[in-house]
C-alpha cells in the first residue's frame, strides 16, 4: 500500500481554524507536556489545576502573575517592535541584563532622595539598554550584518559580563555572586502586598504608549510599512536605515527598563540568576502577540501565570519549574505548525499509487 | 500526431494548456507544436504567457489543464529533473547557477558521476553511496571540453561562475543542458541580457546546436531575431496562442501586428491642452542596472506642463532604470535632473516627492504597494506625514485618513474594498490595486507624473479609467512620462512618443505623424524603417540614429 | 604538569564538544538551514547519553543514545523548517527552550550519579612528545573521534558529489532544484547529521568529561558552536581552529586565576589591572561571542559574503511553486 500526501495552498484560512487556533495551540501544548509529567509520576490534571486554577484563585498568585508579567511584557515588546519592522531581536536578554547593571550601579552609588534616584536608575537602564540594542540595529542598517546573529551573540556576551561584574567589581559584601543591596530609596515602592511593586503600572502605561506609538503615530506607520514591504516603503520616501535603528533602540530601552524593574522591584539587588531567560521567553511572547500590543500584553500575562503557577507547582508537588519551559516550547511548536495549516491544506490518500509530490 | 509512433515529426506538442494562478489566467488553452530539428521562435509581449508556458514544459509548474506530448507520449513532469531525464533542457532568463562554484561543478551538479572504472554492483544502496561519497571530475571534464569544442562554446571549466560575464554564464547554462544529453533546448529570452556582439555569438551557437541534431525553442520579443534565426514562430498574446507561421512567408510588420493584436476601442477623452513650461529637464542621464551594466547611456528628456511624453520600448532597454532615476530611486552615474527648474540631482525619493513628483512603479506588488497592509495604509503611504492627517501635533488622524481613503476609493472607482481600514491591499484585483496606487499618486496633484506601464496586467475596464485619469491630470497641467510597451496606450495618450532602444532614444515622433508599425519596428530593431537588422547588425543601427 | 601542558591538555578535552557540535552546525548551515537549537540538542544528548550509560554501564551505548536524542530534536526542527516552511530562527530557539526544559524536568533523578567514563588511550611514541604528547595523543576515544571527524567532514563537504550538492542547496535552492538536486531530502539529511553530532557532543560532556549529569550543564557551549561556524566562515578548517582557540581561552580561564598573570608580569598597575580584568575567567567567556560579531561585521564591510562561501539562502525557506 502506498500513502500519498498532497499539500496545497489554501486561498484563505477557514474561519473555524482562525478562531480556534490559539486555543488549540494551548490545549495541544498542555496535552503533550503531560507526557513528561506522567514520566515523573505526577497526575497532569492535578498539576494543571494547581498551575492555573490554584494560581488564579489565590491573591498572591495573582500578584506574582502581574509582577512576573512586567519583564515578560517589556522584553516581549523588545522583540515585537523590531519584528514589526521585519527584524529579529534575539538580544532582549542581554539588553535586560545591561539595563539592570546600569540601574543597579546608579542605585547603589548615587545619593539622592527616593523619586530622583529611582528616576535616574530607570533613565540609566533605559539608555544603556537602548545603546546596547542600537549595535545590532546599526550594523544591520548600515552594513547589512544579520541582526539575528549579532543580537544573539551580544546578548550572550552581556550575560557573561554581568556574571563577571557581580562576582568582581560590583560584588556586594555578602560574598555571593550578587551586588550590594539597594538602599531603601532605590527600591520601587510596593502597595497592598509586600510583593506588589508599583512597577506593574508599567503594564498599562507602556502598553498604552506603545499601542499609540505603533497604531497612531507616523513612526508606527513607518515601522509597519517597512516591515510589510521594504521596497514599497523605500519608494514612498521612508528611510529603512532610520527605522531599523529606531526599532532596535526602542526595544533595547524597554528591555533595559525591564532589568531594573526586576532588580529594584522584586529582588532589591542584582545577582547572577535574576532572569529565568525572560529575553528568550520574550520570543514566544512576541510570536503569540504578533498581531498587536494588547495581544503581547495578554501573552505576557499568560506566560507570567505559567511562570508563577510553575513556582507553586515546584513547592506543592515537587515538579521542577522547567515544566514551564517545556510548555512554552510546545506552544511555539504548535504555533509554527498552525501557521502552516492556516495557509495549506493536506490531503492524505492511501492505497493508490499517485505521483509523488514534495511538500511545496 | 495521435497514432504516429516512432518517427514523430513533432518532438513536442502542447495541447490546450491552461495555467491559472489564483484568479489570474497566465496561459489560456495554448497550443504549440515543435518539429524535430527546427528552431522554433516564441514571440509575445511581456505578460503574454511565454515564460509560464515554458516553465510548464520544464516541470516547474503543473498545468491546471491540458496535456504536453513529448516524443509521442503524453507527459506530466513533476520536477525539472523529470523533464531533463526525458530530454528537455532549459536556460532561464535568470540564470540558475551557483556563483561560488566552478563552471565544471555547475555543469556536473546533481549528476553524481561514478568513479572511472567503477562497475555498478547492482546493489542499489551501495551504488548510490558510491555516487554520493565520491567525486571524480576527470571524465566529466573531458566531456565538457569535448562539448565546448564541438559547439564552439569557449569556456574555462575551472573558473568560478561569479568571475564570468553574462555571455559566459549563458554558455555554462547551455553546456549544463548539453551535458545532460537533451534533445530539446528551451532558451528564455537569451539575448535580453547580452550585448550585440555576444548576441551574434549566441546565434552562431544556436545554429550549431541545430546542426548537431537538437531542437531549439527560442523565446523573444525582438522581431528581427525571429526573422534571422527561427524556422517557424508561434505568437502568444494575452496568455493564448495566436498563430504559428513559417518565418519565410511573413514580414516583420505582420509579426508585429500579430504580437500587438487588434485595437481595443476605448472611450478616451483627449482634449487639446496648451503646453506650458518645462517641468522635467533631465540631461545626459547615465545609470547602471542591478547587475552593474550600463542601462542608460546619456539620455536627455524634457517634459512640459500639460504634456504626455510616451516612452516606447521593449522591456529591458533601460526604461525601468529611466523611470527609477526620475524619482531619485536609482543613483545617477552622470547627468542632472531638474524639476520645475530646481536641481534635484542626487536627492532621495523623498526629495522628489516633496518637489511634486509622483511615481507609479512597474511592479505593483514589489514596489507600488504593501499588499499585507490595509487599503488605507497604502492610500496614505506618501501623505501620512502631512499636516492634514495630524492630530495634537503628533498623532495620525486615522478617522480622517479613513475618510480620505473612502473618498479616493469613491472617486477613483476602486472596487472590492470592504472596509478601508481592514481590507488588505493585496486582496484587490490587479486593476483595482493599480487604481489605488494611481489614486494615491494623482491625488497629490503632482507637477510631474512618472508612470511605468500603468495598465500592464489590468483588465479592460480598469485600463480605460486609468488612461482617462492620466488624461485628466494632463488637462490640469501635470507633465507625464509614460513608459509603456503597449502601443495603443502610447498612441492614445501621448503628445510625443520617444522610442528607447538599448539605453538610448532612437526615434522621436508624434502619434499623428507615425504608425504603430513604424514605432513597433523602432522598438524591436532600433530603427523605424523596414530595413532588416538581421543582416545589418549593430553597425547600421548606430548610423540610423 | 607544567602550566602550558596543563592548558594544552584541558584545551583538547574542552574542544571536543565544541568541535563536534560546530561540525554538525557547519553541515546544516551549508545546506541553508540555521539551527539555533544546538544548545537544546546537546542537553538532550548529555542527559539521554548519561542515563543510558548509567543503566547499561556501556559508555558507547551512552554515546549512541545521546546521538539518537540529538537526532530526534533535529527531526522536529527539520519538519518545521523544511516541510512546514516555519521560521528557522523561532524553531531553533524553541528547540533550545524545549531541550533545557525537558532535560531539567527529567534529569533530576539522574543528578548525583556518576559513570566511569572513557579510558585515555595513549598513542605509542607520540604521547611522549613534549606538551602536545599528553594533550593530543593520550586522550579518550571521543576526542580522537572529533579529531578524526574534522577531515572526514571536510572531505564530505568539499570532495564529494553530495558535498557539492549541499553547497548548491545552501547557495541557491532554486538553481539546485532545476539541476535535479533533491533539495528537501538534502536539507533534512544535513539537519539530522547536525543533530546527531550535537547529541554526541552533549554525551561527550556528561559521559566522558564530567562523568555526571547536572541540569544546564552545556552552559552555553551550543551557542558557542553556532558562533564558531560564523566565526569560521562556514569552513571546516577555520571552524576546527576556532574550536581550539575558544577551548584554549576556556582552558586558560580555568587556570588564569591561579597565577595572577597581570600583576606578576607587568609593573604598571593600570596595565596590570587591565590585563587581570581581560584574563578574568568570566570576562574570557565573552570573547567568542564578541569575536563572532566582529568577524561578521568585518566580512560584511568588505561586502564579499558570496566569495567567502557563506550560504546565500541561510534562514530563507524554499518552496517550489510560489505565486
Amino acid at each position: 500500500m502506498t500513502v500519498s500526501v498532497t499539500v496545497e495552498h489554501r486561498e484563505s484560512t477557514p474561519s473555524w481554524l482562525r478562531y480556534t487556533a490559539p486555543l488549540l495551540t494551548g490545549a495541544l501544548a498542555l496535552l503533550v507536556a503531560a507526557v513528561p509529567l506522567l514520566v515523573l509520576n505526577v497526575n497532569p490534571v492535578e498539576a494543571y489545576l494547581v498551575l492555573f486554577v490554584g494560581t488564579l484563585l489565590s491573591p498572591s498568585g495573582i500578584v506574582n502573575t502581574l509582577v512576573t508579567a512586567v519583564p515578560l511584557f517589556l522584553t516581549g515588546l523588545a522583540v515585537y517592535i523590531p519584528y514589526r519592522a521585519g527584524l529579529w531581536n534575539l538580544g532582549a536578554e542581554g539588553q535586560l541584563f545591561f539595563g539592570a547593571v546600569a540601574g543597579t550601579f546608579v542605585g547603589v552609588n548615587a545619593d539622592f532622595s527616593a523619586p530622583v534616584l529611582l528616576g535616574l536608575m530607570f533613565v540609566a537602564s533605559g539608555i544603556v539598554g537602548g545603546l546596547y540594542g542600537a549595535i545590532p540595529g546599526y550594523l544591520r542598517a548600515k552594513h547589512d550584518v544579520n541582526e539575528i546573529i549579532t543580537s544573539l551573540m551580544l546578548s550572550l556576551a552581556a550575560v557573561s559580563l554581568t556574571h563577571y561584574l557581580v562576582r568582581g567589581p560590583m560584588q556586594g559584601s555578602g560574598g555571593s555572586a550578587a551586588t550590594e543591596s539597594l538602599p531603601e530609596a532605590a527600591l520601587v515602592p510596593t502597595v497592598f502586598s509586600p510583593r506588589l511593586h508599583v512597577g506593574v503600572v508599567l503594564l498599562v502605561v507602556v502598553a498604552a504608549c506603545i499601542a499609540v506609538l505603533m497604531n497612531h503615530t507616523s513612526l508606527g506607520f513607518r515601522i509597519s510599512f517597512v516591515g510589510a514591504n521594504v521596497g514599497a516603503a523605500r519608494q514612498s520616501g521612508i528611510s529603512e536605515y532610520r527605522t531599523y535603528l529606531v526599532v532596535f533602540v526602542l526595544g533595547g530601552v524597554l528591555a533595559g527598563v525591564a532589568g531594573i524593574v526586576e532588580v529594584a522591584g522584586v529582588y532589591g539587588r542584582l545577582f547572577e540568576g535574576f532572569s529565568p531567560g525572560y529575553g528568550f521567553t520574550a520570543v514566544a511572547v512576541a510570536l503569540l502577540g504578533r498581531n498587536g500590543v494588547t495581544r503581547v500584553l495578554a501573552a505576557a500575562l499568560f506566560f507570567g501565570l505559567l511562570q508563577t503557577g510553575g513556582s507553586s507547582l515546584a513547592i506543592l508537588m515537587d515538579v521542577p519549574t522547567a515544566l514551564v519551559d517545556v510548555i512554552v516550547a510546545l506552544i511555539i511548536l504548535f504555533i509554527l505548525t498552525a501557521e502552516f495549516f492556516k495557509t495549506h491544506r493536506i490531503d492524505l490518500r492511501t492505497g493508490r499509487n499517485t505521483d509523488r509530490e514534495g511538500v511545496s | 500526431m495521435g497514432g504516429s509512433m516512432g518517427n514523430h515529426e513533432n518532438i513536442l506538442e502542447a495541447k490546450d494548456v491552461t495555467k491559472r494562478f489564483g484568479d489570474v489566467v497566465a496561459n489560456d488553452q495554448v497550443n504549440l507544436s515543435v518539429r524535430r530539428g527546427e528552431i522554433h521562435g516564441i514571440l509575445g509581449e511581456n505578460g503574454a504567457g511565454k515564460s509560464t508556458l515554458m516553465n510548464i514544459l520544464y516541470g516547474l509548474y503543473t498545468p491546471t489543464d491540458g496535456t504536453v506530448v513529448f516524443e509521442g507520449e503524453a507527459r506530466q513532469f513533476a520536477s525539472p529533473k523529470d523533464a531533463v531525464d526525458a530530454g528537455i533542457g532549459m536556460v532561464h532568463q535568470h540564470f540558475m547557477l551557483v556563483p561560488s562554484m566552478s563552471v565544471l561543478e555547475n555543469i556536473v551538479l546533481g549528476e553524481r558521476e561514478l568513479p572511472p572504472g567503477y562497475e555498478p554492483t547492482g546493489i542499489g544502496v551501495l551504488d548510490r553511496l558510491v555516487g554520493m561519497l565520491t567525486r571524480h571530475r576527470s571524465a566529466p571534464r573531458e566531456r565538457v571540453v569535448e562539448l565546448t569544442d564541438e559547439y564552439g562554446l569557449d569556456i574555462d571549466p575551472d573558473r568560478k561562475v561569479w568571475e564570468l560575464d553574462i555571455g559566459e554564464q549563458q554558455r555554462v547554462e547551455i553546456l549544463k543542458a548539453l551535458y545532460r544529453d537533451v534533445d530539446l533546448l528551451i532558451l528564455d529570452e537569451p539575448t535580453a541580457v547580452l550585448t550585440p556582439n555576444e548576441a551574434e555569438q549566441m546565434f552562431e551557437t544556436i545554429q550549431s546546436l541545430v546542426e548537431e541534431g537538437l531542437t531549439v525553442i527560442f523565446i523573444t520579443h525582438k522581431l528581427w531575431e525571429v526573422e534571422e534565426l527561427a524556422d517557424r514562430v508561434t505568437v502568444l498574446r494575452d496568455g493564448a496562442s495566436v498563430e504559428t507561421v513559417a518565418t519565410d512567408g511573413v514580414t516583420q510588420s505582420e509579426l508585429a501586428e500579430l504580437m500587438v493584436g487588434k485595437e481595443v476601442l476605448l472611450d478616451l477623452e483627449k482634449a487639446p491642452v496648451d503646453v506650458g513650461d518645462p517641468v522635467l529637464q533631465a540631461e545626459t542621464l547615465r545609470v547602471e542596472d542591478d547587475r552593474g551594466i550600463e542601462a542608460l547611456s546619456g539620455v536627455d528628456l524634457t517634459v512640459n506642463r500639460g504634456e504626455i511624453v510616451g516612452v516606447a520600448g521593449v522591456s529591458g532597454n533601460g526604461q525601468r532604470e529611466l523611470s527609477q532615476s526620475l524619482f531619485g530611486f536609482r543613483p545617477l552615474l552622470d547627468g542632472r535632473i531638474r524639476i520645475d527648474g530646481e536641481d534635484l540631482t542626487g536627492e532621495p525619493p523623498s526629495g522628489f516627492m516633496d518637489a511634486g513628483v509622483s511615481y507609479i512603479p512597474q511592479d505593483r506588488h514589489e514596489y507600488g504597494a504593501a499588499p499585507g497592509l490595509s487599503v488605507m495604509d497604502n492610500a496614505c503611504a506618501k501623505e501620512f506625514e502631512s499636516d492634514r492627517f495630524r492630530r495634537y501635533g503628533f498623532l495620525l488622524d486615522y478617522p480622517n485618513m479613513a475618510e480620505y481613503t473612502r473618498d479616493v476609493v469613491d472617486r477613483f472607482d476602486i472596487r472590492g474594498v470592504g472596509d478601508v481600514e481592514e481590507t488588505p491591499a493585496g486582496d484587490l484585483s490587479g486593476g483595482n490595486l493599480q487604481k489605488l496606487i494611481l489614486g494615491r499618486e494623482l491625488d497629490r496633484q503632482p507637477d510631474l507624473l512618472v508612470a511605468n506601464q500603468p495598465t500592464r496586467g489590468v483588465d479592460v475596464g480598469a485600463i480605460e479609467s486609468i488612461r482617462n485619469l492620466v488624461l485628466e491630470r494632463r488637462a490640469s497641467g501635470t507633465g507625464v512620462v509614460l513608459v509603456s510597451e503597449d502601443l495603443d496606450e502610447l498612441f492614445d495618450l501621448s503628445d510625443r512618443i520617444r522610442v528607447i532602444y538599448e539605453g538610448e532614444f532612437v526615434f522621436e515622433t508624434t502619434p499623428a505623424a507615425t504608425t504603430k508599425t513604424e514605432v513597433g519596428m523602432a522598438m524591436t530593431t532600433g530603427a523605424p524603417g523596414e530595413q532588416s537588422q538581421a543582416t545589418a547588425g549593430a553597425g547600421v543601427r548606430a548610423e540610423d540614429r | 604538569m607544567s602550566f602550558v601542558a596543563g592548558i594544552a591538555d584541558s584545551t583538547v578535552s574542552l574542544a571536543t564538544p565544541l568541535l563536534l557540535a560546530a561540525l554538525g552546525e557547519v553541515i546544516a548551515e551549508r545546506s541553508g538551514v540555521i539551527n539555533l537549537g544546538v544548545e537544546g540538542m546537546m542537553l538532550a544528548g548529555a542527559l539521554a547519553g548519561f542515563a543510558a550509560a548509567v543503566v547499561t554501564n556501556s559508555m558507547w551505548l551512552g554515546v549512541l543514545v545521546g546521538l539518537l536524542a540529538g537526532v530526534s530534536l533535529a527531526l522536529v526542527h527539520a519538519v518545521l523548517a523544511v516541510s512546514l516552511n516555519a521560521d528557522q530562527v523561532v524553531s531553533g530557539i524553541m528547540i533550545t527552550i524545549l531541550g533545557i526544559g525537558l532535560t531539567t524536568l527529567l534529569g533530576r533523578s539522574w543528578v548525583g550519579q556518576s559513570v566511569s567514563g572513557f579510558e585515555e588511550i595513549a598513542v605509542p611514541g607520540l604521547s611522549r612528545l613534549p606538551i602536545v604528547g599528553q594533550a593530543m595523543f593520550n586522550v579518550t576515544a571521543l576526542d580522537y573521534l572529533a579529531l578524526a571527524l574534522t577531515p572526514i567532514v571536510w572531505y564530505f563537504l568539499t570532495r564529494t558529489n553530495i558535498g557539492a550538492e549541499i553547497t548548491a542547496v545552501g547557495e541557491d535552492p532554486e538553481a539546485a532544484d532545476t539541476a535535479g538536486v533533491p533539495v528537501f531530502r538534502i536539507r533534512y539529511g544535513c539537519i539530522l547529521i547536525g543533530g546527531a553530532l550535537a547529541g554526541i557532543a552533549g554525551a561527550q560532556l556528561s559521559v566522558a568529561f564530567t562523568n555526571f549529569w547536572t541540569s544546564e550543564m552545556i552552559a552555553g557551549r551550543g551557542w558557542i558552536a553556532v558562533a564558531l561556524v560564523i566565526f569560521g566562515q562556514w569552513r571546516v578548517g577555520s571552524v576546527f581552529l576556532g574550536a581550539y582557540l575558544f577551548a584554549a581561552v576556556d582552558a586558560l580561564s580555568f587556570r588564569s586565576g591561579d597565577v595572577g598573570l597581570g600583576s606578576e608580569v607587568f609593573g604598571s598597575r593600570l596595565i596590570a589591572d587591565v590585563v587581570d580584568v581581560a584574563l578574568d575567567p568570566q570576562v574570557m567567556q565573552v570573547y567568542p561571542y564578541l569575536a563572532t560579531v566582529v568577524a561578521l561585521w568585518y566580512i560584511m564591510r568588505r561586502g564579499t559574503l558570496e566569495e567567502l562561501g557563506a550560504p546565500n539562502s541561510l534562514v530563507e525557506t524554499y518552496s517550489r511553486e510560489r505565486d
